[in-house]
């Protein structure tokens, strides 16, 4: 049966595995291209191919651009084979053949005999998921892996590496599954564990492989790295641990931890002896030497320099002591000294602009390392007005008493130069006037070299932007007039023009390429430029899908150049979680799914649950980035929520409310810094269960369908939204609620705000905010429903009162809510260290029934101080509140936590 | 029933093989002979180098031509890290190849005197200062010959290169 079987299907095999003598490449039939196929192509688009052969920039073959087009096409980087013919037949048919890299899929591992985790293989493995599949690395990969795992403990194991491929038709048959198959074999057991060089029982809280135990050198590397550490951690100056030996069951580890040393100090009371030690560079020299000792003494002397003290003596004594090095540093400290004054004979320049380039200055501390970049500075600055034969020696430095000194720099100014006749050669005849404005130096102008030189580069990079990427300018200088002006004359050498080529995009697995396509602000033959490849990759950096953009160009032809995209994509999907507590909600959690790029389209869905005993609230969010196909961000979400509102003093249930609401609309940034929104809201809101003080209109009672367009407008020049230190970020969101878009309320809402942040010094950052919001019952609407109204009070308003407690109050005590409050807030953000800040705050507003009864006395103040603990996503947030404006009943105090800046 | 395995492997074997195609034996204009890393080389290059180095060496194969140019692919790789574009090609892999192979090579007085003791018949006899610098050209293209051959198997053994001048790989459709 066996035999008939294979009589049957040799042929067949044979057929289709047989391959054809080499076939050499022939001139094009030159006939018109009729029709192109292609064929053994899954993971791109034919069109995209077709478009890298540039099989349709003319109706006939160009051998030339054939060549040029399947080169460009393999740096697309999924092909390994291309191939281009004519139809015997009809050479009018162009065939394409490809063959694709084969891409890992899946690895499955099948483990016998120990338990291994299948993390582990895959980070020793040679060849990754989602890579490309390397058939030349797979016997290398074996070995690899056999060798880690006899490292483990397992030296008989062994490793078989196979590959399958889908076979269902339709399946991208590139997608491959690497089999890995492993036999762990019999481990090695430890009978005992010599230490050699120190006593076992000493070694034994890092070494801790002990005889029975499972010979696993990893773990044995990793806890004699934790060895070293502690010797090294305990001032051995050039610890050994290690080598180590396996022999008959037997693990011999070597452990010599060397000399040990100490330091002492003696005389520091400016500086600590912990500031001291990080100075000292015996552990990393790994030795105690006369030369280490000397550089030891200086370091500590500019130290104290810094600190003010420049005349510092350090006398140092070395000496051993049961085996090891004593070093015991004695200071002697003087006077901290200070600059009493700073003053500038023979410049007829003002003496503070001139004090400005200075660290030296009056009152400053007296650091003799810094007179040198002062001199420097002061001279580039001479320079810089057209004082090029200035000369500024170093300044007489005269002690005026034992804690000050004053300096005194002794200038010849020498002639000032001034820019002449500026000419340029080269340009355009066109662009005269242009390349005139871009240098921008006028006759008479004081000679600046600085200014000089950026001319040239704005005129180079004007040249770039065009095309011209060779283009040289140089500057020729005249010195020869009497006057003391300066002839400049800028030669321009645009040299050869170049344009864009074709585009490659390579790395995207997801992604499709028309997002990627209509990222690029260039089309082909466009002049070239670096400016505009820049720009692209940062709008592809922007696009939050991709963890790196590298973009190349190809060699030139044709004064062209393709451009490579090539990307990696980033894992598109997070998980976020997390848990709080909070003195009204209690017990609060929220879990968040995300996902960012929908379809390969960098469409972004995202589904939220929060969870509290007083809400719950689910939230599906979905963004198109590029909406009807322009740069329209449009966004739609779903809320689902179900609250219980109560009263803050006594618990008791003052409403319920559930609401279903959805939003949709669009973004468009119409500058760099402002961007404009339109909304449509449409809820649905029951509102039951009211303490009757609560109640203020018949729209608070019962359900009520709210159909809202919500327009609004932002500028925003902050440095970093998550944590500025300049900028500002202000708006206006207006809501308008009416029948006409079947709203069974009429309301007109508007909230204006406006942020500045200033830092004032590295450390310490100026935040200010005011907040006002106005609201109207329209037509037959007088109150607006309580899920309209603002409230306010609160961690992110006015702190150290309750949330939501400012304003009108039911009888009972519960907050109703009014139609206009204000709010502003002031910070010092004055940062302690990297991560830690405090942040006196005074904050202030209240909560009005209607606009008329705004009153400006009703106004409540609360100060306090806040905590800041800096992570990526924001600083972690704790403010202690005090009520400046309590009253009768209320608390002094209030504790607030929180992710992320109050504004 | 033993055969059962048989059969599962033949009829995938058939299922894979009916969805692969060998190449067409369409009239081909150009394809890929080989690859290194991310570069291709082209048929249509491979047979202008071969026409060429015909010129100089008739026997030459279309399989030693190919070698050669994977050779100075590997080489023109590593020259670009340091001589970027515009410099041209051939002046990118002169220039790495003095920088990396030739500025290493010295010969030595010793070697030069050994070579012209042990040719000095072959060398018809003349004084030996009249043939050192000869000698010593000669030697040192040995050297950098030898090294740069064994710089090129190094960097073959971390490349990923293929060659389909005789075979050409199945296309799936």
């Amino acid at each position: 049966m066996r035999h008939l079987i294979f009589k049957i299907f040799s042929p067949l095999i044979f057929i289709f595995m047989i391959h054809p003598a080499m076939l050499l490449a022939a001139t094009p039939a030159e006939v018109p291209i009729k029709q192109i196929k292609v064929e053994g192509l899954y993971t791109i688009s034919g069109d995209e191919l077709i478009y890298l052969l540039c099989l349709r920039d003319s109706n006939v073959i160009v051998p030339e651009n054939l060549n040029r087009g399947i080169k460009r096409a393999f740096k697309k980087g999924i092909f390994e084979y291309i191939s281009v013919g004519q139809d015997d037949k009809d050479p009018g048919i162009v065939i394409i053949s490809v063959r694709e890299k084969d891409r890992i899929k899946n690895i499955r591992f099948r483990v016998k005999g120990a338990s291994i985790s299948k993390g582990f293989l895959e980070d020793n493995l040679l060849l990754k998921k989602r890579g490309f599949m390397r058939y030349d690395l797979a016997h290398k990969a074996e070995s690899a892996l056999k060798e880690t795992l006899s490292g483990l403990g397992y030296p008989d194991a062994t490793v078989k590496l196979t590959t399958s491929r889908p076979v269902k038709a339709g399946k991208n048959p590139y997608l491959i599954t690497v089999n890995v198959s492993i036999e762990t074999g019999k481990p090695v057991f430890i009978k005992k564990v010599e230490v050699v060089g120190r006593p076992a029982g000493e070694v034994r809280k890092y070494l801790k492989i002990s005889a029975g135990g499972v010979y696993d050198q990893y773990k044995l590397r990793a806890q004699i790295n934790a060895l070293h550490a502690y010797y090294i951690k305990k001032n051995y100056l050039d610890p050994s641990v290690g080598p180590y030996s396996f022999s008959d069951g037997v693990l011999y580890i070597n452990v010599v931890p060397g000399q040990r040393y100490r330091v002492f100090f003696y005389g520091n009371h400016k500086l600590g002896e912990k500031a001291l030690t990080a100075l000292l560079p015996f552990s990393e020299a790994g030795a105690v030497r006369d030369d280490l000792i000397e550089e030891a003494v200086q370091k500590i002397k500019d130290a104290y320099a810094e600190k003010g003290h420049p005349y510092v003596q350090v006398a140092p004594v070395w000496s051993e002591q049961d085996g090891a090095d004593i070093v015991k540093f004695h200071i002697f400290e003087d006077g901290q000294i200070k600059v009493s004054s700073v003053s500038f004979a023979g410049s007829t320049l003002p003496a503070n602009s001139l004090e400005d380039f200075l660290a030296l200055r009056k009152g400053q501390l007296y650091n003799p390392d810094l007179i040198e970049t002062d001199r420097s500075n002061i001279q580039d600055f001479y320079a810089s007005l057209g004082y090029l034969d200035a000369s500024v020696p170093e300044p007489v430095v005269t002690p005026v008493s034992p804690q000050a000194v004053s300096i005194t720099y002794h200038i010849t100014e020498g002639r000032k130069y001034l820019a002449g006749q500026v000419d340029v050669t080269g340009e355009e005849p066109a662009l005269a006037g242009r390349i005139m404005g871009l240098i921008n130096i006028k006759p008479g102008d004081i000679y600046n070299e600085i200014d000089i030189t950026n001319a040239k580069y704005r005129v180079l990079e004007f040249y770039n932007d065009r095309g011209y990427a060779d283009c040289r300018v140089d500057i020729k200088r005249d010195f020869s007039g009497n006057n003391g002006k300066v002839k400049l004359v800028y030669t321009i050498e645009p040299g050869q023009k170049f344009f864009f080529g074709k585009n490659v995009v390579a790395g995207n697995v997801q992604t499709k390429l028309r997002v990627i396509k209509r990222e690029l602000l260039h089309k082909e033959g466009d002049p070239f430029s670096q400016k505009v490849l820049l720009k692209e990759r940062q709008r592809l950096y922007e696009l939050g899908i991709f963890q790196s953009v590298d973009v190349s160009e190809l060699p030139v032809y044709n004064a062209k150049f393709d451009t490579v995209y090539r990307v990696k994509e980033s894992k598109p999907g997070a998980v976020e979680i997390g848990a709080g507590y909070g003195e009204y909600e209690k017990y609060r959690g929220f879990l968040g799914l995300s996902y960012n790029n929908l379809f390969g389209m960098n469409r972004t869905g995202s589904a939220t649950l929060e969870a509290s005993s007083i809400e719950k609230r689910a939230i599906l969010s979905y963004l198109e980035p590029w909406f009807s196909g322009r740069e329209l961000p449009f966004r739609g979400t779903v809320l689902l929520e179900s609250r219980t509102q109560l009263n803050f003093d006594t618990r008791q249930i003052s409403y319920k409310l559930i609401r279903y609401s959805g939003s949709a609309g669009v973004e468009k940034k119409l500058t760099n810094n402002i961007k404009g929104e339109l909304y449509y809201e449409f809820s649905l809101v029951r509102t039951y269960d009211l303490v009757p003080g609560v109640v203020l209109s018949r729209e608070d009672v019962g359900t009520i369908a709210i159909s809202a367009i919500r327009p609004a407008l932002e500028y925003d020049t902050r440095d970093n939204p998550f944590d500025p230190r300049s900028g500002v970020l202000a708006g206006a969101t207006f809501k308008f609620a009416s029948a006409a878009f079947f709203s069974q309320t009429n309301f007109a809402k508007m909230v204006l705000r406006a942020a500045k942040y200033q830092a004032v010094s590295r450390r310490l950052v100026v935040a200010v905010d005011g907040r006002v919001g106005l609201a109207e019952g329209l037509g037959q609407t007088r109150e607006l429903p309580i899920v309209e109204r603002f409230f306010l009070g609160g961690r992110d308003s006015v702190r150290g009162y309750t949330q939501d407690s400012l304003g009108p109050i039911a009888a009972d005590g519960t907050p109703i809510g009014g139609n206009a409050f204000f709010a502003a807030n002031l910070e010092l953000r004055q940062a302690l260290t990297r991560s830690f800040s405090i942040v006196p705050f005074l904050d202030a507003g209240n909560v009005w029934p209607t606009i008329g009864r705004i009153r400006a006395l009703d106004i409540r103040f609360a100060t306090g101080l806040g905590v800041r603990f800096k992570t990526p996503v924001g600083p972690l947030r704790l403010d202690y509140g005090i009520k400046l404006s309590r009253r009768e009943g209320e608390s002094k105090t209030k504790i607030d936590f929180s992710i992320g800046h109050a504004f | 029933m033993r055969f059962r395995p048989v059969i599962k492997i033949m009829i995938v074997s058939l299922l894979v093989l009916a969805a692969v195609r060998v190449f067409a034996a369409d009239k081909t204009i150009d394809r890929i002979v080989a690859f290194v890393n991310d570069s291709a080389i082209l048929m249509s290059d491979l047979d202008a180098r071969y026409d060429q180095a015909r010129k100089l060496a008739p026997d030459v194969t279309r399989a030693q031509v190919l070698q050669t140019m994977i050779n100075r692919q590997l080489l023109l790789a590593q020259a670009r890290k340091i001589f970027p574009e515009p410099v041209e090609a051939d002046k990118a892999i002169d220039e790495f190849t003095d920088l990396k192979i030739r500025a290493f090579v010295r010969i030595q007085d010793e070697a030069v005197r050994n070579f012209y003791d042990e040719n000095k018949k072959q060398l018809g006899d003349v004084p030996f200062d009249s043939v050192k610098d000869r000698i010593e050209r000669l030697l040192e293209e040995k050297e950098i010959n030898r090294r740069l051959q064994s710089y090129l198997e190094s960097l073959r053994e971390n490349a990923y290169i293929k060659v389909f001048l005789d075979n050409t790989p199945a296309i799936f459709h």
